[in-house]
């Protein structure tokens, strides 16, 4: 069963997402901020991570940065950035970190959300 | 009607930027030639008035004989004319192609120093057009500021807007999803209500800046007992209060006289001092609102144990679009427009929001006064 880390601090989004994918038949973690997000990337070992970018503690630029100063494999999880944020300015910056792609919450669905998990986890890498 | 006063002035506009250039030292050379028709004219009179024996004659062209006075109003006149010449060069023309070529070089974007010019009309129009130029510059870099922070505005605004609209349409697919049970269904209803009621405060702060900014607030001022619209503010945040295991304490006296303010801004700004509170302190933490009449006067005090606000970040705290660096750390998706608006709510009331806060545990005091009587002026 592929694994999937939610990183999101609004539970009732973490809730909806988490619940689609975990219905798709996903396994599914999830983090409310940055440091959170960086333990659970080493206890969880997921395939892919989703990230917000805006959250509390650590955002999600230092949880890309992070991840990248790390290197190994964890630097090679494919990272979906998902956030509310679209100027061009942040979506370069969390494009510095070779993210696998940048979604804009308010523009897609969980819906839309699982059915890309399934392509990426089903597509050969 | 306009449109005859705007046509003739528009070809005469036309008319002159196609004409040549003519310099005024031309101007000035016809204008000397034509002056000089009546001296040479009287001249000519006494020529012909006097008899030439009289003025010393030196040649003669058949009946006209020429006198050495004749011959002198020609050096005479050139002379006259090199003199008036050299007068409005250096009175006239110097300075204004001085201020001409200053204001080109001013055009460019290059802002040079205005240089030494006489004290005269000139030197006071060269003066004029610089304090011009400089007030069109600041002009052009207020307009350019004011461009940015309009952006920046509609840019945090649609940020701010974005997030509970995300959940509304997540949570309206989630329903419209045919696995979902009718219990499910009733057991998101609430957030969804959340979700609305966030939507609704913002759409209501991004209107109360509109009306700060353009000094349109409209207030609605009258006597009113402010314990009940308190109590109304704690009981909208009670399931927050409660969640985030808050102690919530609200004192005052029983006989509280009522307040003369604007009641709907007086709640916007207590709603936004209480939210503020809630997100910055910690569970466990208390926020207490008090009332404390003085003469006059009620002091409204919101105080909370919370993380508190460094030192260095309170003369900014009221300014628009400012968020500290602990809210930024707990709250990071704040607009940074509720202090702003409560500062201008609070002035409006001629009054001010007086924040103490210590970030070393010791929590915010937020505190402002407001009068229990009608301003006798205004």
């Amino acid at each position: 069963m592929a694994k999937i880390l939610v990183v999101e601090d609004d539970t009732f989004l973490c809730s909806l997402l988490a619940q689609n994918l975990k219905v798709a038949g996903f396994d599914v973690a999830t983090a409310s901020d940055g440091n959170k997000a960086i333990e659970v990337v080493h206890s969880f070992h997921p395939d892919v991570i989703l990230l917000d970018l805006i959250m509390p503690i650590k955002d999600g630029y230092g949880v890309l940065e992070d991840i990248h100063a790390e290197g190994g494999a964890v630097s090679k999880i494919p990272i979906i950035v998902l956030s509310n944020l679209s100027n061009d300015k942040d979506v370069a910056r969390a494009r510095k970190y070779h993210i696998t792609d940048f979604l804009v919450k308010a523009n897609t669905t969980p819906q839309e959300i699982t059915h890309r998990m399934k392509t990426l986890l089903n597509s050969p890498s | 009607m306009t449109e005859t006063r705007v046509i003739p002035a528009i070809k005469e506009e036309v008319r002159t930027a196609h004409s040549s250039f003519i310099p005024v030292s031309k101007k000035f050379a016809g204008v000397l030639a034509l002056a000089l028709i009546p001296p040479l004219a009287v001249a000519l009179w006494l020529r012909i008035q006097f008899p030439v024996e009289m003025t010393a004659p030196l040649f003669s062209f058949g009946s006209v004989t020429v006198s050495i006075y004749d011959l002198l109003i020609v050096p005479l006149t050139l002379v006259a004319f090199l003199i008036v010449e050299f007068g409005l060069q250096t009175l006239v023309l110097r300075p204004l192609t001085t201020i001409s070529s200053w204001i080109s070089l001013a055009r460019a974007g290059r802002a040079p120093l205005l240089p030494a010019l006489p004290n005269d009309e000139f030197g006071r129009l060269g003066r004029d057009v610089s304090s011009l130029v400089a007030s069109l510059a600041r002009m052009k870099k207020d307009n350019a500021d004011l461009a940015e922070e309009k952006s920046l505005f509609t840019t945090i605004m649609a940020h701010q807007l974005r997030t509970p609209l995300s959940g509304l349409i997540w949570s309206i697919e989630a329903l419209l999803e045919p696995t979902m049970t009718d219990a499910d269904r009733q057991k998101m209803l609430p957030d969804v209500a959340t979700l609305l009621k966030r939507m609704r405060l913002i759409v209501n702060h991004i209107l109360a800046t509109a009306d700060v900014d353009s000094d349109q607030f409209g207030f609605v001022m009258k006597p009113f007992n402010i314990v009940p619209t308190i109590e109304r503010l704690i009981e909208e945040f009670k399931p927050v209060i409660d969640d985030h295991s808050l102690v919530l304490r609200f004192e005052h006296p029983e006989d509280l006289p009522d307040v003369y303010a604007d009641e709907e801004r007086i709640s916007i700004a207590l709603f936004d001092l209480l939210s503020n509170a809630i997100d910055y302190t910690p569970s466990g933490g208390t926020i207490t609102v008090s009332l404390n009449p003085s003469g006059t006067r009620v002091g409204v005090v919101v105080a909370d144990t919370g993380i508190g606000i460094p030192q260095n970040e309170l003369p900014l705290l009221f300014t628009r679009f400012y968020r500290g660096a602990n809210a930024r750390r707990v709250r990071p998706d704040g607009s940074g427009l509720g202090l702003y608006l409560v500062k201008n709510i609070i002035a409006s009331h001629g009054s001010e929001i007086v924040v103490q806060s210590d970030d070393h545990g010791g929590g915010s005091q937020f505190s402002f006064w407001l009068s229990t009587q009608k301003p006798s002026s205004s």
